[in-house]
């Protein structure tokens, strides 16, 4: 911070800032910085962001629309470009607007709730923009990838919670929105793939099962049109958050209920026992009974699998049933069938 | 300065997992193309008495508790709705429709058996079951339910289809 001060007001201000007596320390930098020795002076702007700082710590802290801390940063960003000439002065500058930056970041994530998220959203633009400015962005996609995934979860909720179309409407492009901004900059994040998913998923249910039991065929007709859409809008998503978590049990129920809701009756049984299996791994539970029936399914899925060329499916579904039963001939015969074809189809 | 980075990371735990529904949905679908059913299709004189009466064999929980909701919402006609959900052939008594789910649908021949005679509206959703005896069969046809219709086995329990059912059907059995 500076050594001294120049003139009455300002050193006034100073010395009443050093004593940690902000109100008398305001009330000397207001005056000093309207005399034309202190407009262009980088000292006085510098001080009186760093006043204001503090004024914004004893009485607006955690008040996402605070004036003192608008204006410390503003003051400091003046004095930082005002200063030419000594490095130390900017180092000062810049800490006080890194500090007054990650405020503006916790209050961002403070209020990232389903009540308070619009403040959230103020702040952490705001929190962008100082960042921006003072040329400090090297992890702000890590933070977006973070903060729009956050903001995509409340709009879901939103969006599940309430009735009235228009506003289910609105939440749902919001947070479409959201995800997309976290897709556009990590295409592989796993809580927008999923929650991409899961919202496409979500409305196509919610829409057939808000249809009054009195819908006119016609309409039960075009409405199924539009759930069979986003069911297959959904699959992608979930299909890839799947691959991304392979552990991850989420995804795969949403997978099963798309190809329900589609009636693709082996992909939905496929999902549905990978999904057993998952719950079976976590539980750690092995019932000999169940055990065979899974058994017998992955098989029966293999089969129609493999008739239809889904090789990947198949073999999926052949190697699941060998690790129910590593010694079976069967699967394990089936696989290299499978290897054979593939690897024919290579050439 | 510390950073909040888990805050956002906190309600991502949150996450409400909603993926419960896709059976709700389709049930749903089947039971309003069942009230549909009631208005395109006329009963003869002694089914308008009592409850208008839709028997299930072995119904899923998720398909009674839609057509129970049916039940508490609708009417057809004068008549109140009332859902029996059987366990058996055996069980099966007077009913305005009956529905063979397709995991009862080993139970279509003595199901037919039994209702000779009656002025039950049989449906069911198996392949091939309009062909067997059903007057409506529930099929998918691209990615949607949707019915077969064979006038003729309705007919033949004096059941009179309305010639705008079908126009609705996917296909018409002849």
């Amino acid at each position: 911070m500076y050594a001294y001060a120049q003139n009455d007001n300002l050193s006034n201000a100073y010395s009443c800032y050093q004593r940690a007596s902000v109100d008398s320390a305001k009330m000397f930098i207001d005056r000093a910085i309207k005399e034309d020795i202190n407009k262009n002076n980088a000292q006085a702007w510098c001080i009186r962001g760093f006043i204001y700082k503090d004024l914004y710590k004893k009485y607006e802290t955690g008040k996402i629309r605070s004036a003192s801390r608008d204006t410390a940063i503003s003051d400091l960003f003046i004095a930082y470009r005002l200063d030419s000439v000594s490095q130390e002065n900017k180092t000062n500058t810049y800490a006080g607007l890194d500090f007054l930056a990650a405020t503006y970041e916790n209050d961002a994530a403070s209020n990232m709730d389903s009540i308070h998220f619009h403040e959230a959203i103020v702040a952490y633009n705001k929190h962008k923009s100082v960042m921006k400015r003072i040329k400090h962005i090297t992890n702000i996609n890590t933070l977006d990838v973070q903060f729009y995934d956050a903001l995509g979860e409340i709009y879901s909720l939103y969006f599940a919670g309430v009735n009235d179309f228009e506003q289910k409407r609105k939440y749902l492009d919001s947070a479409r929105k959201a995800y997309d901004a976290v897709l556009a900059i990590n295409p592989d994040d796993y809580s927008a793939n999923y929650g991409l998913g899961r919202l496409y998923y979500n409305q196509a249910a919610n829409i057939m099962t808000n249809l009054p039991f009195d819908a006119p065929l016609p309409l039960l007709n075009k409405t199924q049109d539009t759930c069979a859409h986003l069911a297959k809008l959904s699959l992608p998503y979930l299909d890839k958050a799947h691959k991304l978590e392979q552990l991850k049990i989420e995804p795969v129920k949403g997978l099963e209920g798309d190809y329900y809701l589609l009636h693709s009756t082996d992909n939905y049984l496929y999902y549905r026992n990978l999904e057993d299996k998952l719950r079976q791994q976590k539980n750690n539970k092995e019932d000999p009974e169940v055990l065979q029936a899974k058994y017998n399914e992955f098989i029966t899925l293999g089969d129609n699998f493999l008739k239809i060329k889904d090789y990947e499916k198949a073999k999926d579904s052949y190697e699941s049933a060998l690790q129910i039963r590593p010694n079976e001939k069967y699967p394990k015969d089936q696989l290299q069938v499978i290897e054979s074809i593939i690897g024919q189809n290579k050439k | 300065m510390k950073k909040l980075y888990l805050v956002f990371s906190f309600f991502l735990l949150l996450s409400a997992s909603a993926f419960g529904q896709f059976e709700q949905a389709v049930a749903h679908t089947k039971v309003i193309y069942i009230y549909n059913f009631t208005k395109f299709i006329e009963w003869p004189p002694d089914y308008h008495q009592g409850d208008f009466v839709i028997g299930v064999i072995n119904a899923s929980p998720v398909l009674l508790s839609e057509l129970n909701k049916l039940a508490t919402q609708k009417t057809s006609g004068n008549q109140k709705f009332v859902i029996k959900n059987f366990k058996s052939v055996e069980e099966i008594d007077k009913c305005n429709i009956l529905y063979i789910p397709e995991g009862s649908n080993n139970m279509l021949t003595e199901a037919l058996k039994k209702l000779h005679g009656t002025s039950t509206l049989l449906i069911t959703e198996s392949e091939g079951d309009a062909k067997k005896g059903a007057a409506i069969n529930f099929i998918w046809k691209d990615s949607k339910q949707a019915f077969e219709l064979n006038k003729a086995n309705a007919e033949k329990n004096h059941l009179t289809v309305s010639s705008s059912l079908k126009t609705l059907a996917a296909v018409n059995i002849e």
